[in-house]
């Protein structure tokens, strides 16, 4: 069954889900964060399919996304979001892919500043360049957000590798 | 996943990270105290004032809801927003210039000192 179309459906729709269930979680976490933070929680599934499934995939899962902030937050969310996920999904598909002296945190750590790098620049194009205030703080915060990701990445690994 | 969990390439990423952010950190608190507020809704001027003789709070109404700013002679702060997410109210008192408040639902934006029309695009 694993090399089926219904399999690759199946996956991605159960990709699709978490990815929305855990930008939902997100926001149930925004009020104890820093100002304009987020966790970052959903990259990990766009990271996952941009490591083993590919970069389609993994531009599915954040037009999905952005789709759903479309739905849920309007149409500056999802521009925001898109342009992160576009952004941070090509740069994770080419990490995984050339550069080997990396580690998942690096990789981790490298797509959340990208993500948070490109809606700046998103922000920017809104709002002009007073957002670039929240620039060190959004940077910084990619750390921790990095290092989460990443550990989720590898349990998340771990279970669909036990699945297959 | 064959790839390891950290490497000598993650650290360095991490520590050019950090560097990065003290360097922008001291670039943004080495800034004198702002002295006007520039108001903008979308990217239209919606109005200026000095902290000096500005009113005690200013209300910008929008079409998505209205938004309204509390005045202290050294800052500014959002008192109350009508977005769902309250990040512009969270946000506090910004003092220095350049510094910024943002409300993207109701898309205001709110800056100190000298970042104001030159820094604004379309």
């Amino acid at each position: 069954m694993k090399n089926t179309r219904v399999y690759s459906l199946c996956r991605m729709a159960l990709l699709c889900a978490a990815a929305i269930a855990l930008a939902v979680l997100e926001g149930v976490f925004a009020p104890v964060l820093p100002v304009g933070a987020k966790a970052g929680l959903s990259n990990v599934i766009v990271m996952l399919a941009a490591d083993t499934l590919g970069l389609p995939s993994a531009l599915a899962i954040v037009l999905f996304k952005s789709t759903f902030a479309l739905l849920t937050r309007g149409t500056v969310s999802a521009f925001l979001s898109l342009l992160g996920g576009v952004s941070s999904a090509l740069l994770l598909w080419a990490l995984f892919r050339y550069a080997r002296p990396l580690g998942v945190l690096g990789i981790s750590i490298i797509g959340a500043v990208t993500h948070s790098t490109a809606q700046l620049f998103g922000s920017y194009l809104l709002y002009g360049t007073a957002i670039f205030a929240y620039a060190p703080l959004l940077l910084l915060l990619s750390l921790p957000s990095g290092v989460i990701t990443a550990a989720l990445l590898r349990a998340l690994s771990q279970i669909m590798k036990g699945n297959e | 996943m064959k790839r390891k969990w950290i490497t000598r390439a993650d650290l360095c990423v991490l520590l050019a990270l950090l560097f990065v952010v003290a360097m922008l950190y001291f670039l943004l608190f080495s800034r004198e105290k702002g002295d006007t507020v520039s108001v903008y809704v979308g990217n239209t001027l919606h109005g200026e004032f000095s902290l000096a003789d500005a009113p005690d709070t200013y209300t910008v109404t929008t079409e998505k809801g209205s938004l309204t700013l509390a005045f202290a002679l050294d800052g500014i702060c959002v008192l109350h927003s009508d977005c769902p997410d309250g990040i512009c109210v969270r946000t506090g008192k910004i003092t220095r210039k350049g510094e910024s408040i943002v409300c993207a639902p109701l898309g205001v934006c709110v800056t100190l000192g000298e970042a104001t029309l030159d820094g604004v695009t379309g």
